[in-house]
């Protein structure tokens, strides 16, 4: 039964692999966060195609796209939408008009460009799935995802997330450079004749649901629930490395993206090897490295891998 | 899933048996071994009873709490993290784990007893018993007791450092015992039996006696050796013949003197 849905998740790829070249890892992890119903960050440079692999993804999934783009005036209502002044039959009455974020996948490019009034504007919609606006609160049509994106460079004028804030994210995905042959790739795709590659609607709104729940229903070990709570608890205990550790919704979210990466695998149980795998996109952003460690010129990649050496 | 509960009960029970048996089997060993040590230091073999039982109590009590899953794991490789994973939620009931139960136990019905019992390493250890039993024979046969060789080594080694100073004239006897200058009779005290007292006990190579053995005596043919001049020539007996009147006059001779 398990063995029926990697072929869905093959083919998924394949289609997405008709407009993004490479980028396996990127595709595979924002699925990763729409299978457990979460919100991702991307980081990367810019030109590494985030934006046109949120979109794709979206199309293959068919589910409605939005993208907000951040700018430092952008207002909360910009995001949430406003009650506007409708004029019928000579009166005029509030209508509430939706904003972007009333999409199934929003797309918040350069999330640090926004004030943090905006982007806790998002962190409703991210956590509940509905917002307030006034004082009426409207339910946000489901699936929903934040996907948003981050340029590591460039960050005069920027607000970096809390670390509230970017815990809110299941995931923080690297977008890693295409290698020579992945670019040869890009450059023939966009630069000939040839028009957009026309995708095919792999998964529907019903079906993408039914896996969100084939993830949760994922048996895992308790030996790897306890590396996973070892593991988290290693990243509050390591003092020489980490000044700042990850909280116990790290632990939920390690064993969530472990359950949903074995489902893509075409596993029915988490192993040893999704945890390991998970751990780097589920914690990145969760620690934050001491004095020492940054001396050093550690990443926290470096600090998760010696973690994992670490425990049992 | 009963079918489920039953393989799980199945690969525990007989994991416990293949466990137990080569427990017992590595004791005999330690208990076979050690005697044999013992007999030639000539202490208590009996003693070794205590070795064998201690590391019989304590490896059992390992091996009981040794997770069994994890050993069909290691000599399965399709059911790698799968068995474990189903058995941690064989209480849940969904879609996902009933299907892993199942994967797990069509697994299981491929694992053979023989990834858990080495027959080459059973028969080494089983060969290793016999061996050492043989050897407990001849030891105790043969009388054979390293206590025999025992050597002071630092003694032997000032004497032989001694030998090498040749200062003051002592060859090959400087090992033979004298340190300081003694005779060639070596140590004093040695030589002196004392009044402290000496227990000494011959040991018994064996006591059984085997009737099989037992003889009817030899007939045995004496000759006589006595020399030519000591010889019987015939038997009589003597009777005295005093008479009485003469017996008396002593008698009264004795009275006399005593009076006086």
């Amino acid at each position: 039964m398990t063995k029926s849905y990697k072929p869905v998740f093959d083919s998924l790829f394949k289609e997405v692999s008709k407009v993004i070249v490479g980028q396996r890892d990127l595709i595979e992890q924002m699925m990763v966060s729409i299978l457990c119903d979460s919100n991702a960050l991307l980081e990367g440079y810019p030109g590494l195609a985030k934006t046109l692999a949120v979109r794709t993804l979206s199309e293959v999934l068919d589910l409605k796209y939005s993208r907000i783009q951040n700018t430092p005036d952008l207002m909360p209502s910009d995001i949430t939408g406003t009650f506007i002044i409708e004029e019928s039959g000579g009166k005029r009455n509030f209508r509430f008009q939706p904003g972007p974020i009333f999409a199934n996948i929003v797309l918040a490019d350069e999330i640090n460009r926004a004030t943090p009034k905006s982007q806790s504007a998002l962190l409703e919609a991210m956590q509940e799935k509905q917002v307030t606006v006034g004082d009426k609160t409207y339910k946000l049509d489901l699936p929903f995802f934040v996907l948003a994106t981050q340029n590591p460079i460039d960050q005069e004028g920027t607000y970096p997330l809390p670390e509230a804030q970017a815990d809110r994210f299941l995931i923080k995905i690297k977008v890693e450079y295409p290698n020579p042959e992945e670019e040869s790739k890009i450059i023939d795709m966009f630069t000939s004749k040839s028009s957009k590659p026309k995708l095919k609607k792999i998964l529907t709104k019903t079906q993408l649901l039914h896996l969100q729940e084939k993830t949760r229903e994922i048996p895992i070990s308790n030996d790897l629930k306890r590396r996973v709570v070892h593991l988290i608890a290693a990243t509050r205990s390591e003092k020489a490395l980490i000044s700042y550790g990850a909280s116990p919704r790290a632990s939920i979210g390690l064993i969530l993206a472990s359950k949903a990466r074995a489902l893509i695998q075409g596993r029915n149980f988490v192993s040893k090897e999704d945890i390991d795998a998970m751990s780097y996109p589920v914690l990145r952003h969760r620690i934050i490295l001491n004095f020492e460690a940054e001396r050093k010129g550690m990443s926290q990649e470096d600090a998760i891998k010696q973690l994992l050496s670490k425990v049992k | 899933m009963k079918l489920f509960r039953n393989a799980l009960k199945e690969v525990n029970t007989l994991l416990d048996e293949v466990l137990i048996f080569s427990t017992i089997l590595n004791s005999i060993l330690v208990f076979l071994g050690t005697y044999i040590i013992l007999m030639l230091l000539n202490l208590n073999p009996w003693w070794s009873l205590f070795a064998a039982l201690g590391y019989l109590i304590y490896v059992l009590h390992k091996d009981i709490t040794k997770s069994k899953l994890g050993m069909v794991e290691t000599a399965y490789a399709p059911l790698y993290e799968r068995l474990s994973t189903a058995a941690d939620n064989a209480d849940r009931d969904n879609e996902m784990v009933e299907e892993l139960k199942k994967e797990v136990v069509h697994h299981l019905h491929k694992v053979p007893v023989s990834s858990f019992v080495r027959v080459r390493k059973v028969s080494g250890k089983i060969l290793a018993s016999v061996l050492l039993c043989f050897g407990i024979l001849l030891v105790a046969i043969y009388n054979i007791n390293l206590g025999a060789l025992d050597i002071d080594l630092a003694q032997s080694l000032q004497s032989i450092m001694a030998t090498g100073d040749g200062g003051d004239g002592a060859g090959l006897e400087g090992v033979a015992g004298q340190s300081d200058g003694g005779d060639i009779f070596g140590e004093e005290e040695v030589a002196e039996l004392g009044t402290r007292e000496l227990q000494m006990t011959i040991k018994q190579a064996s006591t059984e006696v085997v009737s099989s053995f037992i003889d009817d005596p030899p007939s045995q043919e004496f000759e006589e050796t006595f020399p030519d001049e000591v010889f019987a020539e015939s038997a009589g007996s003597f009777e005295e013949k005093i008479s009485s009147q003469h017996q008396k006059l002593v008698k009264e001779y004795f009275k006399e003197l005593a009076k006086g």
